[in-house]
């Protein structure tokens, strides 16, 4: 018995190692320091060579002046789940379009939004921020909107919580005699293109488009992704639609107006639109489709939380009231599809398939999954001169090579989304296709994590934000085919980005690594005092006594009344955090890999997968000894 | 012990393997960073609070062991739950046209890989310590040691990009119309025709040395000799006899291979955009689509188990000498 | 101190006999003869390479020129030094992931095979599950687990390769057991742990080491899978990370398809080196399987 005691103890040995190898490598906790190692980790997504490059050339220029920044590359959803979820980093690079869009921005500004699972992953707590979200939110008239988010930038751009890298244009590709497409925010793939597009000196023919993913579900209200968006919104409707320059227009809805405080809204809906089965559509469907949203909450519709309450006035009039004013009610309805009353009725919001009934351009055909969606002209569409071709084709090919070789023969009229840059040239050599490089919206980022000390102080963000080579990642790994960032909200929503921000923020502006401006900024820093205390080349933050009165840096020149504070203050909950934290950063010597310390012991990660790990390893003991058990007792 | 108290028992055996197993999995999947809802976001404009609904709704909200609770009922009762992405039961996207495409390709690449190296492998034996025999024995070195997307990729450089003889992606033309079952039947070959032969150019090395290893040990045995000595052809001997004797441990290694035929190829259907089952589980490992990931790995352990299970009871049941034990 | 010399010497000996027997097989020498070249290949890599790997050298997909003999990759970085610096990764997985499936499938296949009893049942019940899980889908799963990084590559491949090793090493451990010698030393009041590393282990290294050699190639193999797709380590060059990203940044369609077949073939020449080393080897640790096989 004891050479079995002693192989079992042995085993254990072996297992234990096992697991700890496999578990992330725990920071060793030391007690609060007096100063901060300006030591760093960027989690980039590991799939973009685009983005690990640039952070990989920041890193370089970062060493210059004393910064260390690791790179790591993440799968995707940890980093969402790190930054997001867990608010466990330091700093990220990511791709997020809505983070520029003017209807999103106040969700990653609020201060309610820092909180995890919330949208202000940064841990921005500026009061005058704060406000200026809210007020945006809501706003409807469209000037002082602008006045609104024009502050916002110019806080942001002040305060550098997040900066922009690059934006990738949108390299859509068809064929060059196809007329009549008009734009939205994913470039050409727009509800209106499927309406107006037509072949130069050709009636209707059938229009090929190439989508690179199936459809996940045959639910309108499931759609998750562009690729489902875009047959849906030949195969259904909407009350309003967005223009070429991203102003909301009247469609079904021929004619709305809103009360003087917004909150209520009138929609008088054309007479002569029905649905694919024949039937008409009317105030009741419009009802009913907002009473369903609400009634089921369902995810995707932003409006939906501020619905008070939908009324019918005639057959043609509804009337939506809301509880609070909403500024962006007309974009979220350009997005949100008429729903067919007497067939949706009965029928559950998240079923895999639902009604293919809509009252759009196109009529439902056939599909076969993972091929092709095919969709007829609805004949009786209300506009009678949409649409002008006969049949729309949506063609799966996840293979982007496959995509361009099926344009290249003439196969396909129009694919969107991503080109290699290998076949920018390719096309751009055929004569019978046409490259089209479109800003869009795509916005790629540097994000700080502000909870996290030092990077709670603005002069060392700026520091970085001069450092990052915005113009060497465009012309290097991008090969062209974007742009540097230097805004907060893209220019592409015309006047409401601030045209001032690049001039007034020389470090948003600059596209260039600055070394000297980023020893500068650190210089001037009122927070911390930046040097090398231990000569390993490598900066440290040693904090400065807290001055009494804090006073604005001499750029600010934000006219509201209150003025933007240097650095967001940690108030109420978030001093509290501060103060929790006591463990400051600490490095693994061996390993490139940093582990930084968690935020709180009950959400470490490192906890969660050893106990994890020791769950899995006493069931595969388990597991083991009752097939023993059984083999023993039947031998 | 009897016959039917062996299968009994090694029934039982066979359930709580699995469940067991199944159970293990359950864990290792939540162990993966990050979160199903987390996916959404690059998408679609999701607000937190929609990520709290989705969690709701897929009941991600609850403590993990009252999860695991539920997926063991369901489990029990058959059920392999719905899908997170595709909002469709996991058993009807498995069973769907994702197994119909793989199991093409995989039983024809394997039955090919399988025909020829037999015959290569009986031919080889037969001619050994000749050049061809040397020759075909560095070749199938050869063919061990490429990585199958690699090659994959060689062939769709030189089949569909500099010739343009095959199609570079998919199952089938997009909506072509087929005027005949035929047509149909053709399209999907001329798509399958250069994964499969992918496969089974590199399955082809091992089967083919195995073959012939066996074969080697075949012919030395005495009633081969004396067949030989009785006067019957050599080539007869070889073919009819020493070669069906040889089978045996091929055609039970290909049993025992089923796991690779349902957990697919993920590596050849990535290169070729075949839709299958391999790149299901792959996405759905990205996506973390746990019912997805769990149903995959019930079926493909369901299915190894099984073809453990029989070729045992095959083999005790062909030899008399093996003991249920 | 004539004692231990004299074991030195019988070592020395067994050695210079082993290399005469190895240098026989033309195969084998051949194979040394490549991985040697590799070897001096990734040590001095940074000497070799014409450009730094990462650094934008060119213009976008190049084909083949005199400044760049095999093109240039989508970000306009020299593919030829990609190659080389590839060697380097490419290595250090395959050797350190056999390494470690080595140590743990000999750990457990000595415990079980010496010890035998519960404690046998027990391994080797485990061993049996690791052999039944599904291979690639499981790696899958680990990898997404682990995250990417060489580290965590190396340990998947560790994980799943150790059954085998154990087995192996089981069988051999259970002859070894009933010698002579081993007895002799257990009568003598050896303790378990004394005979195992004295023993046992020195007399299952050849076979641990004859495998080890194939594991490496399938450990190569298997990290260009992985890193094909995207499983991998993006910042570290591989062959594997190459082909990856060859594959989404199109250079099928490119100018310059070298892009593609250049770390292929790099992975076949490797490949190929350590099955002939293997087979060479096989040939002198083995003598009974070269009778049967003539």
């Amino acid at each position: 018995m004891d050479k079995v005691y002693r192989s079992l103890l042995a085993f254990l040995v072996l297992a234990v190692m096992l697991a700890s190898s496999m578990g992330p490598i725990t920071p060793i906790v030391k007690a609060e320091k007096e100063y901060y190692k300006l030591e760093f980790e960027v989690l980039v997504p590991e799939y973009d060579p685009v983005r690990i490059r640039a952070a990989e050339l920041l890193s370089q220029y970062a060493a210059q002046v004393g910064i260390k920044i690791h790179v790591r590359p993440v799968d995707l959803n940890y980093e969402i789940t790190k930054t997001q979820d867990e608010h466990d980093f330091d700093m990220y690079i990511i791709g997020w379009s809505s983070k520029n869009m003017p209807m999103y921005i106040s969700s990653f500004i609020k201060i309610s939004e820092d909180r995890p699972g919330g949208n202000n992953i940064e841990g921005i707590r500026n009061e005058t921020l704060d406000k200026l979200a809210h007020m945006l939110d809501k706003t409807v008239d469209p000037e002082k909107q602008k006045e609104i988010l024009w502050k916002i930038q110019e806080i942001l751009a002040d305060q550098v919580p997040y900066v922009g890298i690059y934006t990738r244009f949108l390299t859509q590709v068809w064929v060059k005699n196809l007329k009549g497409l008009h734009k939205e925010y994913w470039g050409y793939a727009s509800p209106m293109t499927w309406r107006t597009a037509y072949f130069e000196g050709k009636k209707g023919g059938t229009f090929v488009v190439i989508l690179a993913d199936d459809l996940r579900t045959e639910n309108v209200l499931l759609a998750r992704s562009i690729y489902e968006d875009m047959v849906w919104d030949a195969l259904y409707d909407t009350l309003v639609y967005l223009d070429d320059n991203y102003s909301p227009k009247p469609w079904v809805a021929y004619k709305y107006e809103w009360s003087p405080d917004g909150k209520v809204w009138t929609f008088y809906l054309i007479n002569n639109a029905t649905w694919h089965d024949g039937k008409p559509l009317t105030a009741d469907d419009v009802v009913f489709t907002f009473e369903y949203l609400v009634k089921n909450n369902v995810p995707g519709f932003r409006f939906v939380k501020y619905v008070e309450k939908v009324e019918k006035v005639d057959d043609y009039t509804v009337k939506l009231y809301l509880k609070e004013p909403y500024a962006w009610l007309l974009y979220d309805l350009a997005d949100t599809p008429i729903l067919p009353k007497h067939l949706w009725e009965n029928v559950q919001w998240n079923v895999s398939k639902a009604p293919l009934i809509g009252s759009g351009p196109y009529k439902w055909s056939k599909r076969v999954e993972g091929e092709y969606i095919e969709l007829v002209k609805n004949e009786n569409y209300w506009r009678r001169d949409m649409p002008k071709m006969d049949k729309l084709v949506f063609r799966i090919i996840k293979n982007f090579n496959a995509a361009l070789l099926a344009m290249e023969a003439g196969e396909a009229h129009f694919y969107v989304y991503y080109i290699p840059t290998s076949a920018v040239d390719r096309v751009k050599k055929n004569p019978n296709l046409h490259l089209n490089l479109e800003r869009g919206v795509t916005f790629y980022y540097l994000g700080f994590n502000l909870r996290r000390p030092p990077l709670d102080d603005v002069w060392l963000r700026r520091a970085i934000a001069y450092l990052i080579p915005k113009k060497e990642v465009v012309e290097g790994p991008l090969q062209g085919l974007g742009e540097p960032c230097t805004w907060y909200i893209s220019p592409y929503f015309g006047e409401l980005s601030n045209p001032e921000v690049p001039k007034k923020f020389p470090w948003i502006g600059s596209i260039e690594p600055n070394i000297e401006k980023a020893k500068e900024m650190l210089a001037k820093s009122d927070k911390y005092e930046y040097k090398d205390i231990d000569g390993d080349g490598i900066l440290e933050a040693i904090p400065k006594a807290k001055p009494t009165t804090t006073k604005p840096p001499a750029t600010v020149t934000v006219t509201t009344t209150e003025t933007a504070s240097p650095s967001p203050t940690p108030t109420g909950t978030a001093a509290e955090r501060v103060v929790t934290k006591t463990v400051t950063k600490t490095v693994t010597a061996s390993v490139t890999v940093t582990a930084p310390a968690p935020t709180s012991p009950a959400t470490a990660p490192a906890g969660k997968g050893l106990s994890t790990l020791a769950a899995i390893a006493v069931i595969i003991i388990v597991i083991a000894a009752i097939l023993l058990f059984l083999r023993r007792r039947a031998g | 012990m009897g016959l039917r108290a062996y299968v009994a028992r090694r029934t039982i055996e066979l359930a709580i393997s699995l469940i067991l197993f199944m159970a293990l999995m359950f864990y290792v999947f939540r162990l993966m960073p990050g979160d199903p809802t987390a996916m959404l976001i690059e998408e679609t404009a999701f607000t937190s609070e929609m990520r709290e609904q989705l969690r709701r709704m897929w009941g991600l909200d609850r403590p993990l062991h009252e999860q695991f609770v539920i997926f063991m009922k369901n489990l029990l009762r058959g059920e392999l739950g719905i899908s997170f992405i595709y909002q469709k039961p996991v058993a009807d996207l498995i069973f769907g046209r994702k197994m119909l495409n793989t199991l093409a390709l995989l039983i024809a690449s394997h039955g090919m890989a399988l025909l020829i190296g037999m015959v290569l492998g009986v031919w080889a034996a037969w001619r050994r310590g000749k050049v061809l025999d040397i020759a075909s024995l560095v070749w199938a070195l050869v063919l061990h040691t490429i990585p199958v997307f690699w090659l994959g990729l060689m062939f769709l450089l030189i089949f569909a990009v500099h010739n343009k003889w095959f199609p570079l992606s998919g199952t089938i033309t997009p909506a072509r119309d087929y005027a005949h079952v035929l047509e149909y039947m053709g399209d999907y070959l001329w798509h399958l025709a250069l994964p499969a032969a992918t496969i089974t150019l590199i399955r082809l090395g091992g089967d083919f040395l195995i073959m012939r290893n066996t074969m080697v040990s075949v012919i030395r045995e005495d009633y081969v000799t004396a067949a030989i000595a009785k006067g019957l052809p050599e080539k007869i001997v070889v073919w009819k006899h020493a070669a069906r004797n040889a089978m045996l441990p091929i055609v039970t290694l290909a049993g025992l291979d089923m796991a690779t035929v349902v957990s697919g190829a993920v590596l050849t259907e990535t290169v070729f955009s075949w839709d299958g089952i391999g790149r299901l589980l792959y996405e759905a490992a990205i996506y973390r689509d746990y019912p997805v990931l769990q149903g995959l790995f019930f079926v493909i352990t369901l299915v190894v188990l099984l073809a453990n299970f029989f070729t045992d009871l095959l083999y005790a049941y062909l030899d008399p000498r093996v003991r249920y034990d | 101190m004539e004692a231990v010399s004299v074991k030195r010497y019988r070592r020395f000996e067994r050695v210079i006999e082993f290399w005469r027997a190895y240098s026989r097989t033309r195969l084998g020498l051949i194979g040394l003869g490549i991985l040697l070249f590799y070897t001096l290949m990734a040590i001095f890599a940074p000497w070799i390479a014409p450009y730094d790997p990462k650094a934008r050298v060119g213009g976008s997909f190049e084909p083949p020129s005199a400044e760049h003999p095999l093109g240039t990759d989508e970000m306009g970085r020299d593919i030829l030094s990609q190659v080389i610096y590839g060697t380097r990764v490419s290595l250090l997985v395959g050797v350190l992931a056999a390494l470690l499936a080595a140590a743990i499938g000999s750990a457990v296949g000595m415990v079980s095979g010496y010890f035998g009893g519960l404690v046998d049942d027990l391994l080797m019940r485990i061993t049996d599950l690791f052999l039944v899980i599904p291979g690639l889908p499981f790696i899958i799963v680990l990898s997404v687990v682990l995250g990417p990084s060489i580290w965590n590559i190396i340990l998947v491949i560790a994980i799943i390769s150790w059954p085998s090793v154990a087995r192996l090493v089981r069988s051999e451990t259970l002859s070894l057991k009933e010698r002579l010698f081993v007895q002799a030393s257990r009568v003598s009041g050896a303790t378990d742990l004394y005979i195992i590393v004295h023993h046992i282990l020195p007399n299952v290294l050849p076979i641990v080491a004859a495998s080890m050699v194939l594991t490496i190639t399938s450990a190569i193999i298997l990290e260009a899978g992985l890193s094909f797709l995207g499983l991998g380590d993006p910042t570290k060059i591989s062959w594997g990370t190459m082909l990856y990203f060859a594959d989404r940044q199109g250079a099928l369609l490119s100018d310059n398809p070298y892009y593609i077949i250049a770390p292929g073939i790099a992975l076949i020449g490797i490949g190929l080196a350590f099955v002939f080393v293997s087979y060479a080897l096989d040939e002198v640790v083995n003598p009974r399987l070269r009778e049967r096989e003539r």
